[in-house]
């Protein structure tokens, strides 16, 4: 029989099923869009310092405190020599802090020393610590200056953000932007996710004896089983790079290297088809499989963001070896580089592992 | 022509023996009935004779190609229609047929026609685009039948294809059997644990139980294999003692019991005629209220065989 004719039928049953065009589109476009809002969305918001209310004691006998004070947050209130005003506030929670300027603050920056700001809470938490690095960052600055500029070394504070470097502009320089790169990551990370709802449509395929009425049909079972994964591997991929192409007439990110995102969304599809076909092999409950194929996942993915270093390089050695071993790090470190060797092989090469252990006769599927 | 033979299979799950060196044939254009109770062997026989299971022993021939050998040939001849409903809930009707027919190498015009034809066949054009899951379980039963005849197959398995329908459509399924069996001279082979299905559908019969034959051949070969002989019940009035000696002198009686109003007979179904006995009651002023003779049935074929009744 017609293997592409079974492809073609699968995935023609597949479309007109509501739930998996749903799941299909659905995911892609919220991950989209959920990068795109955490890209694109307002800093401020983000830093959570609009909403917080703060009051500024004012005990400075110079006028440097006024290089924080400029605009570190909409809502506050300045008391000069009146702590017990502000602290009032505080006591009825209409401020969440009250910073203490002390007498000495612009005396030691003029002594190129760091003051000691104190801050008074009715509770411990981390709202505050964007507004309280961004005062820090101003006393930086503030002392890095003064001293180039008492030591001679910038005649003017503005000399220190001239920029020394030129940028030139290579038209065909390859490189999957930043922005695009963190969508595709997050896609092939749902794609790898979405092996559990592969393994319940086949084991729900079992459970209905469509796999066995398939058999008794006369077509060789490895078309049958090839047609039912090269369906679904179509499925998938088509699916995720449409979805990203439209989406990201929406969002305005650009993919420049589409080959090397399209690569990699293939092996991911594949290594979902293989993981779901080995888990469907092992378990004979539906939900048991499902539930192990999605921790299986979680955890390889996790693996993999160890394995990248990072914020994680203090981590045990042999996680961050065995990270190697997970095909998300491969996939991820190819669209981090924008390389095709050796990661593709090597993805290839855990796929095949996966694949060649144990049988995949569907007559032994049937009977699990 | 034998369009199927079963020689010698047997199967065995770890140590139990499931088919125990069974074989039997069956000819092109005839309705074959397969009996056993629940466990008999029957699907495990089926899932070997459709190549879902491999024999431990035996070979077994589809239109002349061997089914472990010549699998995809042998395949070409069957459709199935398996005891469980093998279909796909959230999608249509249509959508079922259209993804099994493409199974059978159907595309195109002639799949689309094919499916016209199932539908028909099967009273379910009006619900073609109704998903699966809204259809009452004879309606199931109904497109479980569809999916199996749109590619018109020269040999129809039907493994127990009324268990818990409606009687319209159990009726719906045997007018069809009769039909394609007639028209298209299709091989019926028809599996069940309900003796009066088989008996109104098959003319050859295959009785088994704990995956050994139990009794094999045409149904009146079958049936002779407990008695040839048949019983008449009779009601009238005015019974006596003068009627019974009368009765008892006829050749073909072997027995006579008298129960109120109604005597038991049972008589030689060979020589049995029924006119001698009338003359008797009309000589004994004894008016008929009913009479009837029966055959054995094959429930009773059964319970004299194996002990059990079928449905035990």
């Amino acid at each position: 029989m017609n293997l592409i004719q079974l492809i073609v039928v699968n995935i023609k049953r597949m479309l007109k099923d509501p739930a998996k065009v749903g799941i299909m589109l659905v995911t892609p476009i919220a991950v989209i869009f959920f990068v795109h809002f955490l890209e694109s969305g307002d800093t401020n918001t983000f830093s959570g310092m609009s909403n917080v209310n703060v009051a500024y004691n004012i005990e400075d006998r110079g006028s440097l405190w006024e290089t924080i004070y400029d605009s570190p947050s909409k809502s506050q209130w300045i008391f000069q020599h009146e702590k017990e005003k502000a602290l009032e506030l505080l006591e009825n929670n209409e401020v969440a802090v009250v910073y203490n300027i002390p007498a000495d603050f612009s005396k030691k920056i003029n002594n190129y020393e760091k003051p000691i700001i104190e801050s008074y809470k009715r509770e411990e938490g981390n709202i505050t610590i964007p507004l309280e690095m961004e005062i820090n960052n101003k006393i930086n600055e503030f002392i890095k200056e003064k001293l180039l500029l008492d030591k001679g070394i910038i005649s003017d504070k503005e000399d220190l953000y001239i920029s020394q470097t030129k940028t030139i502009l290579e038209k065909n320089k390859k490189a999957v932007t930043g922005d695009m790169n963190l969508v595709t990551m997050m896609l092939i990370y749902f794609i790898i996710l979405g092996s559990s709802s592969i393994v319940t449509e086949l084991m729900d395929f079992r459970k209905k004896n469509i796999i066995s009425r398939a058999i008794t049909t006369p077509n060789k079972s490895g078309v049958i089983l090839g047609s039912l994964g090269l369906s679904l591997l179509f499925f998938q991929v088509i699916g995720n790079i449409l979805i990203a192409l439209i989406g990201t007439k929406f969002t305005g990110y650009s993919i420049v290297n589409f080959p090397i995102i399209t690569i990699n969304i293939v092996l991911a599809s594949l290594f979902s088809i293989t993981l779901s076909l080995a888990m469907t092999r092992l378990f004979k409950n539906e939900h048991s499989a499902s539930l192990v194929t999605s921790l299986f996942s979680i955890l390889t993915l996790l693996l993999a963001m160890f394995a990248q270093g990072g914020m994680y390089q203090n981590l045990p050695k042999f996680i961050i070896n065995l990270g190697k071993f997970t095909p998300q790090y491969w996939i991820f470190d190819s669209l981090e580089k924008s390389i095709l060797f050796p990661n593709v092989f090597i993805v290839l090469l855990i796929i095949l592992a996966l694949f060649t252990a144990g049988s995949y006769r569907l007559k032994d599927l049937v009977k699990k | 022509m034998k369009i199927i033979e079963v020689k010698n299979i047997s199967k065995k799950f770890e140590d139990k023996i499931v088919l125990d060196n069974i074989s039997f044939t069956i000819e092109e254009g005839d309705i074959f009935g397969l009996i056993g109770p629940n466990g008999a062997g029957k699907s495990t026989l089926i899932n070997i004779m459709t190549g879902l299971l491999d024999p431990n022993n035996g070979n077994i021939s589809i239109g002349g190609f061997d089914i472990k050998k010549e699998s995809l040939k042998a395949k070409e001849f069957l459709g199935l229609v398996p005891q469980e409903l093998a279909l796909m809930e959230t999608i249509s009707a249509y959508d079922n047929l259209e993804f099994f027919g493409s199974l059978y190498g159907l595309k195109g015009k002639a799949l689309k026609e094919k499916i016209g034809y199932a539908l028909d066949i099967t009273g379910l054009s009006e619900k073609r685009k109704d998903k699966v899951k809204k259809f009452s379980g004879g309606m199931k039963r109904r497109l479980n039948l569809a999916a199996a005849i749109m590619h018109e197959p020269k040999i129809l398995i039907l493994d127990e294809p009324t268990v818990g329908i409606d009687p319209q459509s159990r009726n719906h399924i045997f007018q069809f059997i009769k039909s394609i069996n007639r028209e298209k001279n299709t091989t019926i082979l028809y599996t069940s644990h309900y003796m009066e299905e088989v008996e109104y559908l098959c003319n050859n019969i295959f009785i088994m139980d704990e995956g050994k034959e139990i009794a094999y051949g045409d149904k009146k070969t079958v049936k002779s294999m407990i008695s040839d002989n048949n019983k008449v019940n009779l009601r009238a009035d005015n019974i006596n003692g003068d009627l019974i000696n009368s009765i008892e002198l006829l050749d073909s009686i072997i027995n006579c019991e008298v129960y109120h109003d109604e005597i038991k007979l049972l008589v030689k179904g060979d020589s049995f005629k029924l006119e001698p006995l009338l003359k008797i009651l009309e000589k004994n002023n004894s008016v008929i209220k009913s009479i009837n003779v029966d055959e054995p049935n094959l429930e009773e074929v059964f319970l004299s065989l194996t002990g059990k009744n079928l449905r035990d």
